[in-house]
């Protein structure tokens, strides 16, 4: 900076470009934030205190809700298969992801064109339009109601994204690098993995988080595909216990469960969130 | 490198491992596994599970895995076509069960409802009314059974009445007159379910155009009669409520309601009246406060017009045998045993609601708001039901569509009951649907 | 030797996606541009060869299709300005050290980590006539007359869910842009300022053109995303999508086709025109953007 014009007009000019902005930022998290306390808020009432008083904080919480609820929709057993479900899928997703858009990116060869468009298109493909056809896939490979049939659906289904992501963050790598590895009688792959995809840590974190919460919430395929209560994953269980408590109204029941499900959402995700600002700031280093 | 290698060897052992543990053991020691996929809805799955350990008591070489899901025929679609579906369902309100017989997926049921009944001296065939069971008949067989049966009409809030000095109305003019006096009160005299408009069709305007044309103006109508949707009839009812619209009888918001929401208003005294089946109060159950009494009537008809008062709207939630299940005799069976007289009786006493079986209303103590509802059906000259819905699907979202537009003011009477007959036109043109009769 | 090397190189790179892909997701999606030249119901394996016909009666004779379509594009229309203001408002102010940027950012990007189902939920109680927020909120500062059942009325059904739609995703866009803006160094920040920029000008002339790769991928995302909507449709209003047909957007109208009316086939054929709209949607975008991307 260094050149000084009239520094305290200056700063109050910033103060006054800031308080409204400020304002604005407040009034916007007021707005994400306050539907969520009011959840929590009647999530401790009965149906009938949240028609009759459903502003106030209840003076009788019905801890019973929660119980109710976590009983009701298994909740643990559910997490639990989530847990294992996003995790494997996506430990997947990003090593099988980030090798093919590495190739995409970096090598110049016939078809290549073809590929990209055809892993790009699968984004805009309405997912449930396959969902019959697959059904029947996995039923002939037997891979119907078990992890590794939807660990397989997942993985097949998060490729475009992925590779849309990664292929665009590997095309602004600097390839002298990797050219200086080959020369070194590095192998393609020992490239790629030593080199290449460090340098794409922040691509991998961005499809990595996206691809986490897209499967973490996956409905529709995880429907289909499993159908062993046991094998359940979150969102089968909390959309069965809304169905089953919108059929015998309960919506404290109803509630208590939304709050239960977003607690270790938003655990897992406030994690996450240093991991998001390091990739970010990995990213803004790069180049 | 190397370590890579492993971690990704170990991930794809683990869900292996994984993967083999999802698959259940299906042997039971040499027990002959009968599936029994049912809707789960507000009368839950226990009592088919109760049913369930009933019948493997009487028959020890039987074990029946019951399941269930509020979403069920999304999973039920794909077994079918792939052809291995569980061997008994009810696959709830979801599924074009017509679509299934038409496409032969469902067992014919003749031969069995042939066979004597469970704890009494009929044959099967005969413990139902006769009305519910024909409905599911197609081309002369029987294939769609009926189970628990809805009564639908109005209900209104007793005490509320009782305090005013209100009497529930006979017929419409009644109805005008309370509406006033309701409303001068402070209160919304009628509520509805205005996301689900099939509760309005089957409240407010078919009852009427069946009051105004007699019971043969809907049978055109679900016949796809050209010219019956769009008839003096429907076009009278659907002014009605036009006419109720305007005086602001309805609860305000009542549109964007879901059922309970809509239930709620009801039960909590701030809309008088409400359309519903007899399941209201076993869906609110847990809500009802203490000393809340409802009771249930007919829809007030229309003087001078041709419909009998008596005719009531009942419809049963019917179960099906998948052709292609593995034990037909043994699923049927089953179904026979949980329709018997006395499974029959448990069922309306736990779950608060009628049954397609002849006499079991009347061999319990109904609870209190049953009693009325069951009286209309014994008395009813005759009874219609919502088969179009079943029969087309496609003409539930174009009447419900229509209905709502009607509802909201979108739509005039006339070009509610015209978007009506339109959508049956189109069905009619159809050569594809098969038709139904009745 | 070395060509060979290298050839071999992206076949393994690219076999294990390829086939996964081609397999689980390619096929079943093939099959689909394959089953909408039949009509079927989709209950057993019975199909009837019917060629372009469902094509013509979806496109000529389905006044309702079209009406879901420009429900999409109201979806877009609505959708697109305001990522595009407050998105990128929001971003360049968290992205120039404003007070609580990290917590801005967190709070902001959290309905997008819930599943949509319970958002749904959530907000169908938001708009609630009797007891919801929204309405309550009218009542405190006085607005009741406003007040009003929101997703049962003809002309606010529509917008509500849309803002749902919005209140959902904007922070996953702010975070994109977010990124892009670290990414730009400071030093030409800092350039602008010696040459006395004012805020918008070095947000006109450093951000935008330098964003401009992530502005495309957020076009395009939102492409997508508004033309696929269907979770928070089909939650909100129960399935039913309202009285004539007020919250209908294609996927819900597909959905309500396949699996309700048992005609699978027109579904299907619904489905791939909905595919070619959304690509032709989105290379028009690319197009409409083409630029060079400046390099730095």
């Amino acid at each position: 900076m260094g050149i000084k014009r009239g520094g305290s007009q200056n700063k109050l000019k910033k103060i006054l470009i800031l308080i409204p902005v400020e304002v604005i930022l407040i009034a916007y998290a007021i707005i994400v934030v306050y539907p969520m306390i009011w959840l929590i808020s009647v999530s401790l009432k009965t149906s009938y205190e949240i028609f009759t008083n459903p502003w106030l904080p209840t003076l009788k919480p019905q801890w019973q809700n929660f119980i109710d609820a976590w009983q009701r929709a298994e909740i643990g057993r559910c997490f639990f298969n989530s847990v294992i479900v996003t995790s494997i899928s996506m430990f997947f997703i990003l090593l099988i992801g980030s090798i093919a858009a590495y190739a995409l990116a970096r090598f110049v060869f016939r078809g290549r064109e073809i590929v990209h468009t055809a892993f790009i298109s699968g984004m805009m493909f309405p997912v449930f339009l396959g969902i019959v056809p697959l059904y029947l896939l996995l039923s002939r490979l037997n891979m119907l109601d078990n992890y590794f049939g939807l660990i397989t659906a997942y993985v097949a289904f998060s490729l475009s994204f992925t590779i849309f992501v990664l292929t665009g963050f590997f095309k602004t790598l600097p390839y002298e690098l990797a050219e200086a590895g080959l020369i070194d009688g590095c192998s393609h792959f020992s490239v790629f993995w030593r080199i290449m995809l460090p340098l794409a840590k922040p691509g991998l974190i961005t499809a990595g988080i996206f691809n986490f919460f897209g499967i973490w919430n996956e409905y529709p395929l995880a429907l289909v595909i499993i159908s062993s209560n046991e094998l359940r994953t979150l969102p089968l269980g909390i959309a069965n216990l809304l169905m089953v408590e919108h059929y015998e109204t309960n919506w404290g029941v109803l509630f208590a469960g939304l709050v239960i499900v977003m607690i270790p959402t938003l655990i897992v995700y406030l994690f996450f969130q240093r991991q998001i600002t390091e990739g970010l700031t990995a990213g803004a280093l790069k180049g | 490198m190397r370590r890579t290698l492993y971690i990704l060897a170990f991930v794809v052992l683990i869900s292996l491992v994984i993967g083999g543990c999802g698959k259940k053991q299906a042997k039971e020691e040499g027990k002959i596994v009968i599936e029994v996929a049912s809707f789960q809805g507000g009368f839950g799955l226990d009592f088919f599970e109760y049913a369930a350990r009933e019948y493997e008591k009487l028959h020890p070489n039987v074990k029946i895995k019951v399941w269930g899901n509020p979403r069920i025929w999304e999973q039920l679609r794909p077994r079918f076509v792939k052809g291995n579906p569980p061997d008994l369902t009810w696959p709830g309100w979801g599924m074009d069960v017509w679509g299934l017989v038409a496409e032969g997926k469902v067992l014919e049921m003749d031969k069995y409802l042939e066979t004597k009944a469970y704890g009494q001296n009929v044959k099967w065939k005969d413990t139902f009314y006769p009305d519910l069971l024909e409905k599911g008949k197609y081309n002369g067989h029987y294939y769609i059974i009926p189970y628990n049966l809805n009564i639908t009409g109005w209900w209104y809030n007793v005490n509320m009445f009782k305090k005013h000095g209100w009497t529930p109305p006979k017929t419409y003019d009644e109805l005008l007159v309370l509406c006033e006096k309701i409303k001068k009160a402070g209160i919304a005299p009628l509520t509805y379910q205005g996301k689900y408009q099939a509760y309005t069709l089957r409240g407010f305007l078919i009852p009427w155009a069946i009051s105004i044309g007699g019971l043969q103006a809907y049978k055109d109508a679900q016949n796809l009669k050209p010219g019956a949707w769009n008839s003096p009839a429907f076009l009278k009812a659907a002014e009605m409520i036009a006419e109720l619209r305007d005086r602001g009888y309805f609860q305000k918001g009542a549109m964007g309601m879901s059922h309970t929401e809509a239930q709620m208003e009801f039960i909590l005294g701030r809309a008088a009246m409400i359309p519903c089946g007899t399941w209201l109060g076993s869906e609110m159950k847990n809500q009802i406060p203490p000393g809340f009494k409802m009771d249930f009537i007919n829809p007030p008809v229309v003087k001078g017009g041709k419909g009998d008062p008596s005719i009531v709207s009942a419809g049963p939630e019917s179960w099906i045998i998948p052709k292609e299940g593995k034990h037909h005799d043994i699923a049927a069976d089953f179904f026979k045993f949980m329709s018997s007289i006395d499974m029959a009786k448990k069922f309306i006493v736990q779950k608060n609601t009628l049954m397609s079986i002849k006499g079991a209303a009347e061999q319990v103590k109904l609870p209190p708001d049953l009693v009325s509802a069951a009286k209309c059906m014994r008395e009813a000259k005759a009874t219609w039901d919502m088969d179009f819905e079943q029969w087309y699907p496609s003409m539930k979202a174009a009447t419900e569509s229509a209905m709502g537009a009607l509802l909201s003011g979108e739509m005039t009477p006339k070009q509610c009951v015209d978007a009506m007959e339109a959508a049956a036109e189109k069905v009619r043109k159809d050569k594809s649907i098969p038709k139904h009769k009745i | 030797m070395r060509k060979r090397d290298q050839q071999l190189t992206i076949i393994a790179f690219l076999a294990p996606a390829v086939i996964l892909y081609a397999i689980f997701f390619l096929f079943p999606m093939a099959q689909a541009f394959y089953i909408a030249l039949f009509r079927w119901r989709g209950l057993s394996t019975n199909k009837e060869f019917v060629g372009l016909q469902n094509f013509r009666t979806l496109l000529l004779e389905d006044p309702i299709f079209w009406k879901a379509l420009s429900h999409n594009l109201v979806f877009l229309g609505i959708s697109l300005p305001v990522v595009l203001i407050v998105g990128l408002f929001v971003s360049y102010a968290l992205s120039r050290k404003v007070w609580g940027a990290s917590m801005y950012r967190a709070v902001y990007l959290f309905p997008n980590m819930i599943s949509v189902v319970a958002v749904a939920v959530l907000w169908s109680f938001v708009y609630n006539m009797q007891f919801g927020l929204l309405n309550s909120f009218l009542k405190a500062i006085g607005l009741e007359r406003y007040a009003t059942g929101w997703l049962g009325e003809p002309s606010t059904a529509l917008p509500a869910v849309v803002v749902v739609s919005i209140w959902y995703s904007l922070g996953f866009y702010i975070v994109l842009f977010l990124a892009g803006m670290q990414s730009i160094p400071t030093s030409f920040y800092e350039a602008a300022a010696i040459d006395g920029a004012t805020h918008w000008q070095s947000f006109r002339h450093v951000t935008i053109p330098l964003l401009w790769e992530i502005l495309k991928l957020g076009v395009i995302y939102l492409v997508i995303h508004t033309l696929n909507i269907f979770g928070l449709v089909y939650v909100i209003t129960c399935g039913q999508c309202g009285p004539n047909y007020h919250t209908e957007t294609m996927l819900t109208y597909l959905y309500r086709l396949a699996f309700t009316e048992s005609n699978y086939g027109y579904a299907t054929a619904l489905g791939v025109v909905a595919f070619l709209l959304i690509l032709g949607f989105a290379l028009i975008s690319l197009r409409l953007m083409k630029r060079e991307a400046v390099e730095f």
